[in-house]
């Protein structure tokens, strides 16, 4: 899986990190077990502190993304998540989303497409992985 | 010495050469430092340009080698290592006059084609690749062994202590061989070439050139051992400035032959993986240099390739540590270069005061009181031996030296003067003084001014 990381955007690196991450869970780039590699390794490669992936991964430790273990390092979740998937979080943030398109003019039949086929993309790459 | 001068200014023009010839025309889609495809960078405009800077670079070579000669003129002679200093500063900067020209040309020459690559701040990394970070490597063991054996003449100066050779000197083996530790753990990091979709094609390109870096770390660190040791072997026997330049010809030698090669084989690598991709991974990457540096802060490499990779690699000065590095170095080059020209034209003065005579060159500076002096006499004939610390011109020669059948003194000598006078002193560090003028009548003069003072 290939992180594509923006140094100049306006989102801070480690929620970059954290994003795609969770991205490539999704779309099964990055598969049950699988290992991540080390916080110094990743952040060599990037070019960036130690702290700012070190920031990624605890937060998508605390999400359940990932396991932080001391000999194995990080690695990718077996165990299905215990927070509810679709609770209120999931609600309040795309309820947030669709409410910032709709201010900014966008139809609710456009909005409606546009989440359908983000819905399909995700789910559509994590079947042709499988 | 004037022959020994300009042998070191040849091999420091011919070394510029190398390296500059050295260069690859397409390398990492850079040519002389400009981004270039592989295709553009093989059209005939393209060509000519680089036809040119060859052209360039053997006349200022042979233009330099003809103006070294000018150090046998009489009227030059004594001002010998100015005139090579400055020699060899206008060498670098007319090499580096006809690097920029001929990049200004080669930079016109994309704006009048259109060839415009992406820019990008983006960072691809892929981690598969970056989980085999390290794999590829050959063992460190190797360089920290040749770091360890560094030591050893500082073990054998510890056991069998040598007259010649200060205990301080056989520090520098160890100093200059750590820089190729730092250098084997950068060879991990890789660049930043990422292709997306091809994870086999990014591992195999990363691993070989971890493979291929770490191994002329390893191999850079062998040479420097060598020359370590060559050096050392100069101090101990007190051998003649030749093996010097000799050691000095075998490790340049030794570097370029390395970087060659280290090039040769990642371009083969690049060639081989860019003949399976469909579309060619490259960005401009002329916004990573600045003040002819490389400066990079989205890339946290310390050391990298030189814009012409054959001259080597260079710090990234927009790394915190780079930074630190290079001002240090500019202010470490500044004061050596102000001390050189400073000491060479300073002359000496010895001032008589009632009691004590003061002897001020620069850096060199020595009082002695009337009762420390045993005798005032003159010599014809400066008695062999060599300089400890102190300056050593081609006019002039004062600091500390050991000189046969004299022991450990002090030097004020110019060298064409054939009279000295030989304050000898009672005790042995240093046990006498040996001073001159500028001719043979200021030496005379000289002698009979510190007798008087002796006699009263």
């Amino acid at each position: 899986m290939i992180l594509n990381i923006d140094m100049a955007g306006d989102t801070p690196i480690y929620t970059q990190i954290r994003n795609q991450i969770v991205f490539g869970i999704a779309n099964g780039q990055l598969l049950a077990g699988e290992h991540l590699p080390t916080v110094r390794q990743l952040a060599g490669d990037i070019g960036v502190n130690p702290m700012t992936v070190n920031k990624a991964y605890s937060l998508l430790k605390e999400e359940g993304f990932i396991l932080m273990d001391r000999r194995h390092g990080a690695q990718i979740n077996t165990i299905p998540l215990l927070t509810k998937p679709l609770g209120q979080e999931f609600d309040q943030r795309a309820a947030l989303l669709i409410a910032e398109a709709r201010i900014k003019g966008v139809s609710k039949r456009d909005v409606k497409e546009r989440m359908l086929l983000l819905v399909d993309n995700i789910f559509q790459q994590k079947e042709e992985e499988q | 010495m004037i022959f020994f001068l300009i042998a070191v200014a040849w091999l420091v023009f011919g070394t510029f050469l190398g390296s500059l010839l050295l260069f690859q025309n397409d390398q990492l889609n850079q040519v002389l430092g400009v981004t270039f495809s592989t295709k553009h960078a093989q059209h005939a405009e393209v060509k000519d340009v680089i036809n040119s800077f060859k052209k360039a670079c053997y006349l200022v070579f042979w233009m330099f080698v003809l103006a070294s000669l000018l150090m046998l003129l009489p009227a030059i002679e004594e001002l010998a290592e100015f005139v090579m200093l400055l020699l060899v500063m206008g060498n670098m900067a007319i090499n580096g006059y006809a690097i920029g020209h001929h990049q200004r040309k080669l930079r016109r020459l994309k704006e009048r084609n259109d060839w415009i690559y992406p820019t990008s701040s983006f960072v691809s990394v892929d981690l598969m690749v970056t989980k085999e970070q390290g794999k590829a490597s050959i063992s460190p063991v190797w360089v920290w062994l040749l770091f360890g054996l560094g030591f050893i003449p500082m073990i054998v100066l510890v056991l069998f202590p040598n007259k010649n050779y200060p205990l301080f000197l056989s520090v520098i083996g160890p100093i200059c061989q750590l820089p190729t530790v730092f250098l084997y753990y950068q060879s991990g990091r890789r660049g930043i070439m990422v292709a997306k979709g091809s994870t086999q094609w990014n591992l195999m390109i990363a691993q070989n050139n971890e493979r291929i870096n770490s191994i002329a770390a390893t191999l850079s660190a062998l040479v420097l051992w060598l020359f370590s040791m060559w050096f050392n072997a100069i101090i101990w026997f007190a051998l003649k400035e030749y093996y010097f330049v000799g050691a000095v010809i075998v490790l340049i030698a030794g570097l370029l032959v390395i970087s060659f090669w280290q090039q040769r084989q990642t371009r083969k690598i690049l060639e081989t993986a860019m003949e399976e991709m469909e579309e060619e991974i490259m960005q401009e990457k002329e916004t990573t240099w600045k003040w002819g540096c490389y400066h990079n802060p989205y890339d946290s490499r310390l050391f990298v390739p030189k814009r012409l990779p054959s001259m080597g690699w260079t710090i990234n000065i927009a790394h915190p540590l780079g930074k630190a590095i290079f001002f240090g170095t500019m202010a470490l080059a500044t004061v050596m270069i102000g001390f050189i020209i400073y000491s060479g034209t300073k002359d000496y003065e010895v001032t008589i005061h009632s009691s004590e005579v003061v002897f001020d060159a620069a850096m060199y500076d020595y009082t002695i009181n009337k009762n420390e002096v045993a005798s005032i006499s003159m010599i014809e004939v400066l008695p062999k031996g060599r300089r400890t610390s102190g300056f050593g011109g081609f006019s002039k020669s004062y600091g500390h030296f050991s000189l046969d059948g004299y022991g450990n003194g002090r030097l004020y000598v110019y060298n064409k003067v054939k009279q000295y006078v030989v304050v000898s002193l009672k005790g042995d560090r240093p046990s006498y003084i040996i001073v001159n003028g500028k001719s043979a009548e200021e030496t005379q003069e000289l002698h009979r001014e510190l007798q008087d003072w002796f006699g009263k």
